[in-house]
């Protein structure tokens, strides 16, 4: 009576693995302002800027989604560059390692989220940029060197 | 090379202060990791400003000391103490506490006729150009200087000339803060002063929110380096630019009093993509009155001490934590005999039981009054500041991290959500639940380990636990119930519950529902070395025992 728990003890464990997020569709790289759920943002439509509260430069949040590729949480290098599209001047770029997380709950459900990507306006102060109209440029690059770009206009506007 | 010895921004190099066990610096808390960095933030609202102590923990020569941390404001400096962190660690550690059920009359008379069955291991032998200075001034132990500059290389050479010795690599890790157009505020200790006088520093500048500037620690960072932070404000603090993990119950060795939570921590802030923090604790600060500067000091009553006897009994008696500052005092205020030292007896032997140690102490000279004053200035003044510091905001967070170099890329911001549950307790609880309704044996009683969040998780009983010869938490890891680590991955704000991007909690109470059931995260130990054949071989014990 006793022995099936022993015999128990004796099967092979596999845990339970975690659902992959998937890779049968086409690489896609999407990208939105902060808040504006992914595929409602249209060129020309506003987007938020404002100061960091930790202070420095302006920044501007953006969101980052990432599917039919694998592996994208062992890290990839997110690049991030704005040009003002009237004048040609450079809004500000930088660069960053991170990894990104296999998302299972929500709209992005079975998509790679990337968490609060913040572009930073550096070399500009908070009133030079409101009215601008800005081109955001987004590269996403894996470990493999596959690299995914995407990019928005919009015009930005200081939040309160 | 010097650089090896440099200490940069928050970067606090691993330190088990050893102290002797016994009286006065007997650690009489619970057991703290004290590696990895700390910084406590107060963040007020109104004035439009954040004060930051930074604990400072560093290991070389103390003229190889060097601190660099940049700051988006210009700050004030000043000395910050000790006792504010080992006060806030010892009231906010996350302890894990297994809690007894019995349903039913166990029978434990087994324990009485066969000792070695409580003995695991009876059956189980197997088993770390333009450079300005804003400001110049001593602060505690500290020269500090505060710099403006236009590129990360002049910065590297103006402090470089200036005695820093920093390496060239730190030249592009200053460039983001550079380009930010931040201040840095560099130290190095005062002529005079050794590390044994670091303190922490306090500073208070311009700012809404609370930043670790993380990208200047992964200069020298230690592999999966803790981070704790301290936010002290109106509301809860969350991280703002990195995710928020919700542990997994089950990932916790519960019956280990959770002393695998730093490990926990790790993976779950991995899961997290390297970027998230797990709320250690978050509550009112009225539960910490008293927690820094005991409430029942007054310096009257060591002022009236007759003689040092009286007056270190007294100081005992007020509960001060033990630390290198106390330490200080006393060897100050009773210096400590070099003819004791010659004995080979330290300072901490001594001021444990000064009366051991009669004949050694002068009392002749003695003066009451000078030591206190000793004890106020270099102690208690520290002491009242910080205590003050938690008085003035309603609310503690502690939140951990855990993060390798090369996942120090962003820096970490913290904000207040008065939306979300605002009380997070330190203390969690888990009850083990033992089946004797049939009057079992204790030893072979079903037992259920009840998680916090309803998940039951019936266990081997602790014969087969034996037998397998590993732990119930190795059972629970075979079965895959300790993975993943986070059960919830969320990205929070300032409003509202935020966007869940991760969560485990149905599979996993589906995972804890099916574990024990044949076939399914059946308790096996699949460690190497513990394979079949030992398993078998362990089975006419455990029959044996049935008998």
């Amino acid at each position: 009576m006793r022995l099936l728990p022993v015999i128990a003890l004796l099967a092979a464990c596999e845990p339970p693995e975690r659902a992959p997020c998937a890779v049968d569709s086409d690489p896609l790289l999407e990208l939105t302002p902060s808040g504006v759920p992914f595929g409602t943002f249209v060129d020309g439509d506003e987007a938020y800027y404002g100061p960091p509260p930790q202070g420095g430069a302006p920044y501007s949040p953006v969101d980052l989604r990432v599917s039919g590729l694998e592996d994208m949480d062992k890290g990839v290098l997110i690049e991030l560059s704005a040009v003002d599209v009237d004048s040609g001047e450079d809004l500000g770029s930088l660069s960053y390692p991170t990894r990104l997380v296999c998302a299972n709950v929500g709209d992005s459900a079975g998509n790679w989220l990337a968490n609060d990507v913040h572009h930073r306006f550096y070399g500009w102060e908070l009133d030079e940029l409101p009215g601008r109209l800005m081109a955001l440029t987004v590269a996403v690059t894996d470990q493999t060197d596959q690299r995914l770009e995407t990019s928005f206009e919009a015009v930005l506007v200081q939040m309160d | 090379m010097r650089s090896l010895a440099l200490a940069t921004a928050l970067v606090l190099m691993p330190t088990a202060e050893a102290l002797a066990c016994g009286g006065f610096f007997c650690n009489r808390e619970f057991p703290i990791d004290q590696a990895g960095e700390e910084v406590v933030f107060g963040v007020d609202d109104k004035l439009g400003t954040v004060t930051t102590h930074v604990s400072i923990a560093y290991q070389g020569a103390s003229e190889d000391f060097a601190w660099i941390v940049p700051v988006s404001e210009q700050p004030s400096l000043f000395a910050s103490s000790d006792a504010l962190f080992s006060a806030l660690r010892s009231r906010t550690e996350p302890r894990f506490s297994l809690q007894y059920d019995y349903a039913g009359e166990c029978n434990w008379d087994i324990l009485y006729d066969d000792e070695s069955a409580l003995d695991p291991q009876a059956d189980n032998d197997g088993v770390t150009g333009g450079v300005s200075v804003v400001a110049e001034e001593q602060v505690g132990p500290y020269d500090t200087v505060i710099l403006q500059a236009t590129s990360s290389a002049e910065l590297l050479t103006w402090l470089n000339g200036a005695g820093y010795d920093l390496p060239n690599t730190l030249d592009s890790v200053l460039a983001p803060y550079v380009a930010d157009g931040q201040y840095f505020v560099a130290l190095k200790l005062s002529a005079g002063q050794d590390t044994g006088d670091l303190v922490p520093l306090g500073m208070t500048y311009r700012a809404s929110a609370a930043s670790v500037p993380i990208q200047l620690t992964s200069v020298a960072a230690t592999p999966d380096m803790p981070l704790t932070v301290y936010v002290l404000g109106e509301h809860r603090a969350v991280p703002d630019n990195y995710l928020h993990v919700r542990i997994n119950e089950a990932a916790i060795d519960w019956f280990s009093g959770g002393s695998n939570y730093r490990d926990v921590i790790s993976q779950a802030a991995d899961e997290a993509g390297g970027h998230g923090f797990a709320t250690d604790f978050s509550g009112p600060t009225s539960q910490l009155v008293g927690a820094v500067l005991p409430t029942g000091y007054s310096r009257a009553n060591l002022d009236g001490a007759a003689d040092p006897f009286e007056w270190i009994e007294t100081l005992m008696g007020l509960g001060l934590p033990p630390s290198a500052a106390l330490l200080g005092v006393l060897e100050e205020a009773i210096p400590f005999p070099q003819a004791l030292a010659d004995q080979g007896l330290t300072p901490q032997n001594f001021y444990d039981c000064l009366r051991c140690y009669t004949e050694y102490v002068d009392t002749t000279t003695w003066d009451a009054t000078a030591a206190t004053d000793i004890l106020e200035q270099d102690l208690i003044q520290g002491m009242r500041d910080a205590q003050a510091l938690l008085d003035a905001y309603p609310r503690l967070t502690r939140m951990t991290s855990s993060l390798d170099a090369q996942e120090m890329t962003v820096d970490p911001m913290f904000v207040f959500n008065p939306d979300i549950g605002q009380d997070v307790p330190n203390q969690r609880y888990a009850t083990l639940r033992w089946d004797c309704t049939n009057g079992e044996d204790w030893s072979r009683a079903t037992r259920t380990l009840i998680l916090s969040d309803g998940r039951e998780i019936q266990l081997p009983s602790l014969e087969d636990t034996w037998a397998s010869g590993g732990t119930e938490f190795d059972a629970m890891e075979d079965g895959g119930l300790t993975d993943p680590a986070a059960i919830v991955i969320e990205d929070l704000g300032v409003s509202g519950d935020g966007d869940m991007m991760f969560d485990y909690r149905d599979q996993a109470a589906e995972d804890a529902a099916n574990f024990g059931q044949e076939g399914v995260g059946c308790g096996c130990n699949t460690a190497p070395g513990l394979g079949g054949g030992l398993l078998l071989g362990l089975l006419p014990l455990v029959l044996r025992r049935r008998d």
